[in-house]
């Protein structure tokens, strides 16, 4: 049986299970019986009906209820702490396979929240419901101004937010006092993607750094979760992960309202999906979304133009792709570098660390103080460059035992990775980090891709020593 | 066979006996849609009716009639949703005690579950056919005609949407 007819077997296996009953029709029809099919008239008065319905206060209390429900879950799990048995990252995988939200926050270095997100997981381990607060504010900020926001958060005209309810991606629309609906398969804000691959890379390529560190005046275990590209803190009692990179992670069942469309008073409905009964889009949203496609095909032709050399072409469509995606900021640093235009380079590595300190200050971007740092280096900024080398040598001597450690050393260097064309294996990565590690610190043990194991341990081990040295002694 | 515009425009003449056909057409697609959600077979029942009594209500405000079928997944997908709130898995029997009451029937083994969470991420215009074909049991020539494109297209989508649950079906974790 070919692989065709197989899945066709299946499906069709798939179909009998699902079933169906003789009385469905007559039920339906039963019901249908009792009421009358609507007009376009009605299905609009239902948008207004909506609209009415509940006004921004709301969001309000929401936003104060959620913050109870935090509050009260820290306090919780500050009086249950204790460290317990031996960790083991399948008790991770097994709590997270039991959740069923998950509230995410960032905070800038005032403390203040910059992030915030609601996140319903299906049963297949899928987002199924996400509702998302001050969502990328600085990137629609530069869209709209040119300039990154000084404050994303401090003006409001700038912070879009975005509901999806399962079916209907909403974007609020604060400056044009809209909201915008498109079929969730359209515009999708994803941040759950594929839990089962990811639970599938923490059993197998996981490592559990340390066990019952201190953080943040608790105690919790430092993992390494790859697919994740960051360290994580677990709770020891409830073996979930309390963050990831710069944000906090929770576990609490929202309000039952928090993944509603709700109208806020006075706001039109763009209604965007498919079969709706709603008019055409605005000239603003048409033009935008014109600009949008724009900016992206020239991100990706800039990347692809970067990927293979050709760095005029590259930083001339970079520039037009600014907007579409931050690494238009970071690739577009790379090719002014790479035509010895340092200054031009260090400026869209400044606008990236900028934004991201902004948005989630625990992010370190690495591979952009690494970058950085080689711009310094050619302007005779020793100090400048010493100091964005320092902070990138933890995550490089991490790679040299943990290779997925500097996946995005990988990813920076090469945009064709970006679009699947190209997965360097993990002795790749292991001998590009000790080709920086050279330059960052001007050492060189003598590591040979081609050598034998025992001398490739041996370079490695001697690298540590030398780090272990440094760190000791700074 | 009478194309889904065809029956929308039928039904908002006035002909019940069209919806019926519409019912027909899509009951065990919306199961499907339904089951995904909710976990089990019996309240996806709840949700498929739901789903069709809505539909119904709101046919006047579908702009493109010739887009009723996906149209009324996403109104399956809302109502399931819905019923699974009313009745959070919380609040139910423990897994195996309810499998004894509801019958082996109320939950999908995995590999249906994996090839139903397959389904659902095909591509819209792939899924469609699928649960036209297979889900509501039509043929080619039908599937066609119900869904307004040329048995070439069809074809075409459903050789696609073959080899991509394939793929999905592959993927770590599935």
């Amino acid at each position: 049986m070919s692989g065709e007819e197989q899945i066709g077997k299946k499906l069709e296996e798939l179909a009998q299970a699902i079933g169906g009953d003789q009385g469905f029709v007559e039920n339906v029809m039963s019901r249908v019986d009792k009421v009358a099919v609507s007009s376009n008239d009605k299905s609009e008065s239902r948008v207004v009906a909506l609209a009415r319905r509940l006004n921004m206060k709301g969001y309000r209390r929401l936003a104060a209820a959620a913050l109870l429900i935090v509050a009260v879950a820290l306090m919780m799990t500050f009086l249950n702490e204790s460290g317990g048995l031996a960790y083991a990252l399948e008790q991770t995988i097994e709590a997270m396979q039991n959740a069923r939200f998950l509230h995410v926050v960032s905070h800038d270095e005032a403390g203040r929240i910059t992030d915030e997100r609601w996140i319903e997981i299906g049963m297949d381990g899928r987002q199924v419901c996400y509702r998302q607060e001050h969502p990328m504010s600085w990137l629609l900020a530069f869209q709209q101004t040119g300039e990154v926001a000084p404050d994303p958060t401090g003006d409001l005209s700038m912070v879009p937010m975005v509901i999806e309810d399962g079916e209907t991606t909403a974007l609020y629309r604060y400056d044009k006092e809209a909201v915008v609906l498109y079929d969730r398969e359209d515009r999708q804000y994803q941040w759950v993607g594929d839990l089962g691959g990811a639970f599938e890379n923490l059993r197998q390529k996981g490592k559990i750094l340390e066990e019952n560190v201190d953080y943040e005046g608790r105690a919790a275990h430092k993992v390494w979760w790859p697919s994740m590209n960051g360290e994580c803190y677990i709770d020891p009692r409830t073996k979930l992960p309390i963050t990831l990179g710069g944000s906090r992670l929770s576990y609490e069942q929202p309000a039952p309202e928090t993944f509603d469309i709700v109208v806020p008073d006075g706001y039109v409905v763009l209604d965007q999906r498919d079969g709706s009964a709603a008019a055409d889009a605005p000239e603003w949203l048409v033009a935008e979304e014109n600009v949008q496609e724009q900016k992206t095909k020239s991100f990706r032709r800039g990347a692809n133009a970067l990927a293979t050399g050709n760095y005029a072409e590259a930083a001339r469509l970079l520039e037009q792709g600014i907007g579409a995606d931050s690494w238009a900021w970071f690739w577009l640093g790379r090719a002014y570098y790479e035509l010895g235009q340092y200054d031009l380079a260090i400026e869209n590595y400044n606008a990236l660390l900028d934004v991201v300190k902004k948005v989630a200050s625990g992010e370190v971007l690495e591979y952009c103080r690494y970058a950085r740092g080689l711009a310094y280096t050619q302007l005779g900024m020793t100090e400048a460059a010493k100091a964005d080398f320092d902070a990138c040598l933890p995550a490089m001597m991490r790679t040299l035992r943990i290779p997925s450690a500097g996946s995005m050393f990988e990813y920076a260097d090469n945009p064709l990775i970006r679009y699947g064309q190209y997965k360097p294996s993990e002795a790749e990565m292991v001998a590009n980090t000790i080709a920086r590690l050279r330059i960052v610190t001007g050492q060189d043990f003598g590591f040979d891709p081609n050598g034998t194991e025992e001398e490739k341990e041996a370079a490695i081990a001697a690298w540590e020593q030398w780090y272990q040295d440094l760190v000791g002694n700074p | 066979m009478k194309s889904d515009a065809e029956l929308v425009g039928a039904v908002l003449g006035g002909d019940k006996e069209a919806f019926a056909s519409l019912v027909r057409r899509y009951e065990r697609s919306v199961r499907a849609v339904a089951v995904q959600v909710v976990g089990d077979r019996h309240r996806a029942a709840d949700a498929a009716q739901d789903a069709f009594v809505k539909a119904y209500e709101n046919l006047g405000g579908l702009r493109r009639p010739d887009a009723f079928g996906m149209w009324l997944m996403k109104i399956a997908r809302r109502c399931a949703f819905d019923v699974r709130r009313q009745k959070p898995r919380e609040v139910r029997l423990d897994t195996e005690m309810a499998r004894v009451i509801e019958g082996p029937n109320g939950e999908l083994d995995g590999d249906k579950k994996a090839l139903l969470a397959a389904v659902m991420r095909l591509s819209k215009p792939e899924r469609q056919v699928v649960m036209l074909r297979y889900f509501s049991g039509h043929s080619v020539r039908d599937v066609a005609e119900a869904a307004g494109r040329n048995v070439g297209t069809v074809t075409k989508q459903l050789s696609r949407a073959h080899r991509r649950l394939r793929m999905i079906l592959k993927e770590p974790g599935q």
